[in-house]
């Protein structure tokens, strides 16, 4: 994680897949713009997004084919892509939470234990 | 990666362009609707439309990145390489031209000689479990000698013995006379015995092969036919089994007809017929050759211990007749193919060097191109390209062009290929069989990849690092390599080219010139009442023959020189008992007529030649040729002695008076040395199947129709067999070190061609390079004699080197010429001085032209150009 003059922090490598999951998860379907806004909500002034940087994360996804893609109108009426997460992306997605979740008590265990 | 991603990401290589548009359509997407957000929020248009971009990032960046996930990522960098080297190729076509037509010519050279080498000596043989296939022949005296074949006696004994062959066979050569439904001809074909097929796991396409019990005393005795027969006598007639062959004047029912690729010995053979083998009184003749296949748990060395033992065993039960006679079993494939392997490797290797003087060549271009790039290369390294990326670049071009050259080259080859298969002895076994297969494009992709790596590697690693190597060094290292590769290639033609000369003008010991030659046999049946009839016949036809216009002279014989040899046999000399352990001694032996040797030029030396008192009735003469003379009867003179065929096994054969001396004629090849040879009048043999020979005193093919209608006239169901003119028979007889011979010089001159480009490439580069120099040197006073000489001095000096190089390379790689050389030894002095002399002329030719270039420089353009 590298700091920016702003203060704020890249995404954590490796985790932006996880963040995309998530969002569909809980949001359902949402264009590409959806996706990165939502995440800068959540997110709000702790990281910087490059908002172009989830397209490669999204192309990824699909090709493991843990979400899916199609057409829908946005908001305004507009025709968008739109990205769902598939049957396989919700496994995928409880595995990456556990794994994540194990990792994160691990380390705060760590940490606490330690000091 | 798993499969489906992999899957997934091929896929999209080949959707590119969709795939692009659809992320341009996205990202548009967004931006407008991150734009629309921030207007809402109050932004103006063009704030909003800013804001948007500044947090989407660096939109060329992302699509880098996206398209690197998206396909397969080296193959997307390569395949931009390729695209940008092709369009740079376009833009130099001088210079692609070049390149390519050097790269096509190594490389299809290279695939042409590699697909016949495989195809010739490196593929099995076309039938079922072929590596098993086994050839046993006799030899005399060691192992390694001559092979012989067998004798009925000698192969039903070993027959018997075995143990380590499944099933075996034996065959000999035979022609036959082809009468009824056509004209009369005369076809090549073998004696089988009936487990012939089966040994070779060959099937009929039409009836049958032979049955087992096919070759048993009292069977009737069927042929089998070529599928190549089958079309010409019988147009594919599908019922053609169980009719009638007319051979030698006996019928035969077809039981087969075999399919268009099953090929056995020669092409010419068209039919196969069995015979019995009767377990005659003596062990001669030698006549049957024998083919095997080893039983599965067998290998060759084990195969070769038993026939050790069995011809050991056969040698103490007949110690006279089989004395030193050894078996030997060799793999079939080596049989056939052995006696190719040498030269065809050599042609591979001499190809090889082809390969690496182009390689060097288009090496040389790629660093001329690389130096004028060198401006290019600079921009694109301050704009950021990673020298690594630089590097790949041009590996990338010569990757490209070596694809490019691998294309076009396959397409020469095939062509090369071709006309090979026109031009090429017939006596070269499997010719028709060559073509180009897997493992022949998968060495032409070796090759190419090879020579792109030797000429591009180089100039990728000149280019991105400071180079250790100077630009002219390289081109020094070039030129003398190239130099002494071509002198190797030089001098190994020119010794093939000087043995050829050797072999062509060899002393036969005969005058080819205006010499017609047919062979005339009859058919058995008409003639074999008795032996008068038959010489008769032969008698007749002299006669008639003499008396046709343009006739000179006309004879008989039933081997011609130079390696038509019919048939050789021991002897014995009258008072002179062989000491015990030794072999009667052997030699060619012919039946002719009084005039053959008046036909061939063959001076009588000694005493008197045949004539008509000649009789079977009267005592049987015989003439012996000087070696037999100078080796049996040194210092005293032969004629009135006396000689009989064999040795003591046959006590009945009579003893024939020598009435003269004849000079020597080589009968068994053009290269090998005059053997004792002897003659008998076909008077006193009745010998069918004679050669006639006619001296004319014109063309002797015009003779043709005439010694046709007069051969009808006496029996027309006798076909001439073989017509040739005895110039034809000399050519003929060189006709596989000549085809190797211009192989192997349009190598070398091709390397020759390839040197001299390379060596002019190069001298031009250095005079461009000194131009400055040499401006300068002029306008201090020198002369442009002196700059002339100055330029062709360093050339030359790298030529003597590389002539040096060559010198030492030729003289290592030429012995493995030896076996195929004819009185030339492999580092014949003056070949290796004439040819170092050629080349050194032609690198001096080759640096005049730029030297001569430099000397007309402008000393006032000199000096304001950089």
């Amino acid at each position: 994680m590298t700091l920016h003059e702003s203060g704020k922090t890249d995404v954590p490598y490796g985790t932006l897949d996880l963040l995309v999951l998530k969002t569909l998860d809980a949001m359902g379907p949402l264009h590409g713009f959806g996706i990165a806004r939502r995440i800068e909500q959540i997110a709000t002034a702790n990281v910087a997004l490059n908002q172009g940087s989830i397209y490669p994360a999204l192309l990824r996804l699909q090709q493991k084919g843990w979400i899916a893609t199609k057409w829908g109108s946005s908001d305004n009426g507009r025709r968008a892509k739109f990205y769902g997460i598939t049957p396989k992306g919700k496994r995928q997605l409880q595995a990456e939470v556990e794994k994540w979740e194990r990792a994160t008590a691990l380390v705060a265990k760590f940490l606490k234990e330690l000091s | 990666m798993n499969l489906r991603e992999w899957g997934v990401r091929l896929i999209a290589i080949f959707r590119r362009r969709r795939l692009e548009a659809e992320l341009d359509e996205d990202i548009r997407m967004h931006l407008q609707m991150a734009a629309e957000e921030n207007l809402r929020r109050g932004m103006s248009a063009e704030d909003a439309e800013r804001a948007a971009r500044r947090s989407f990032g660096n939109v060329d960046h992302t699509k880098e990145i996206y398209r690197d996930q998206r396909g397969i990522p080296l193959y997307e960098t390569f395949a931009r390489d390729v695209r940008q080297t092709l369009r740079s190729l376009r833009r130099n076509p001088a210079f692609t031209l070049v390149a390519v037509l050097t790269l096509t010519l190594g490389i299809g050279a290279n695939t042409a000689i590699f697909s016949i080498t495989h195809s010739i000596v490196l593929r099995e043989l076309p039938y079922p479990d072929a590596d098993r296939l086994t050839t046993v022949v006799l030899t005399r005296v060691q192992e390694n000698a001559m092979r012989m074949p067998f004798s009925v006696a000698d192969y039903l004994d070993w027959r018997e013995q075995n143990t380590v062959f499944e099933k075996v066979a034996a065959y000999g050569y035979q022609r036959f006379t082809l009468t009824g439904n056509a004209s009369a001809e005369q076809v090549a074909g073998l004696l089988v015995t009936a487990d012939f097929f089966s040994v070779l796991g060959a099937q009929a396409q039409l009836g049958r092969t032979f049955a087992p019990e096919d070759d048993q005393p009292g069977k009737t005795r069927g042929v089998v036919i070529s599928h190549g027969l089958w079309q010409r006598r019988f147009q594919r007639d599908p019922q053609v089994i169980g009719r009638l062959l007319t051979l030698n004047g006996r019928d035969y029912p077809i039981v087969g007809v075999m399919p268009p690729d099953f090929e056995f010995g020669n092409r010419e053979t068209e039919l196969w017929r069995t015979f019995t083998l009767e377990h005659p009184g003596r062990r001669g003749p030698y006549f049957l050759w024998v083919i095997a296949r080893l039983k599965t748990d067998v290998n060759l060395e084990r195969a070769q211990a038993e026939q050790r033992t069995i011809a050991a065993r056969i040698e103490a039960a007949h110690p006279k007749e089989n004395l030193a006679v050894g078996m030997r079993a060799i793999s079939f494939h080596e049989d056939v193919v052995g006696a190719m392997r040498m030269p065809l490797y050599i042609m591979l290797g001499a190809v090889f060097l082809v390969l690496l003087i182009a390689a060097a060549n288009v090496a040389n271009l790629l660093l001329e191109r690389a130096a004028g790039r060198e401006r290019e290369i600079a921009i694109r390294s301050a704009l950021g390209a990673s020298r690594g990326r630089l590097a790949r670049q041009l590996l990338t071009e010569s990757v490209v062009l070596a694809g490019i050259g691998a294309v076009c080259g396959i397409g020469l080859a095939y062509w090369a290929i071709g006309v090979v298969r026109q031009v090429a002895p017939a006596s070269i076994p499997r010719l028709q069989q060559v073509s180009m297969d897997t493992s022949v494009l998968l060495y032409t992709l070796s090759v190419s990849a090879l020579s792109g790596v030797i000429f591009g590697f180089l100039p990728a690693l000149q280019s991105v690092r400071p180079p250790r190597l100077s630009r002219a060094r390289i081109g020094n290292i070039i030129i003398v390599g190239e130099i002494a590769l071509c002198l190797m290639l030089l001098v190994g033609a020119g010794l093939l080219l000087k043995s050829l000369s050797r072999l062509q003008h060899v002393d036969a010991g005969f005058v080819a010139t205006n010499v017609l030659t047919t062979r005339i046999s009859v058919n058995t049946t008409t003639y074999s009442e008795s032996d008068e009839r038959l010489i008769a016949f032969y008698e007749e036809l002299l006669a008639r023959v003499r008396s046709q216009p343009g006739v000179e002279s006309v004879g008989l014989g039933n081997s011609l020189p130079p390696d038509n040899l019919d048939i050789t046999d021991s002897f014995s000399i009258e008072g002179r008992p062989w000491p015990k352990g030794e072999t009667a001694p052997n030699g060619p032996v012919l039946f002719v007529s009084p005039d053959y040797f008046a036909v061939l030029g063959i001076p009588l030396i000694r005493g008197r030649n045949f004539n008509e008192h000649d009789r079977l009735s009267s005592v049987p003469v015989t003439l012996i040729n000087e070696t037999f003379a100078r080796r049996y009867f040194p210092n005293e003179d032969p004629v009135g002695k006396r000689i009989k065929v064999g040795g003591p096994e046959r006590p009945r054969a009579p003893w024939m008076e020598i009435i003269g001396v004849v000079g020597d004629t080589k009968y068994s090849s053009l290269g090998g040395a005059f053997e004792p040879a002897r003659y008998q009048s076909f008077t006193q043999v009745a010998w069918n199947g004679l050669h006639l020979v006619v001296k004319t005193a014109g063309d002797p093919m015009q003779l043709v129709p005439a010694i046709r209608r007069e051969v009808a006239a006496l029996d027309k169901s006798v076909p001439l067999d073989g017509i040739r003119t005895m110039t034809d028979a000399m050519q003929l007889a060189v006709s596989q070190p000549r085809f190797r011979t211009l192989l192997l010089a349009t190598f070398a001159g091709l390397a020759l061609i390839l040197a001299a480009i390379g060596i002019y490439g190069v001298m031009s580069y250095a005079v461009t390079r000194r131009t400055r120099e040499i401006g300068i040197r002029l306008s201090l006073g020198a002369r442009r004699l002196d700059v002339l000489k100055l330029v062709i001095v360093d050339g030359l000096t790298l030529g003597a080197i590389g002539i040096a190089l060559g010198l030492v390379g030729a003289f290592a790689a030429t012995r493995l010429l030896g076996t195929l050389l004819f009185e030339v030894t492999p580092t014949d002095p003056a070949t290796f001085l004439i040819l170092s002399a050629f080349l050194f002329v032609v690198a001096l030719i080759a640096c005049y032209v730029p030297a001569y270039r430099a000397t007309r420089v402008d000393p006032l353009i000199a000096l304001k150009c950089e």
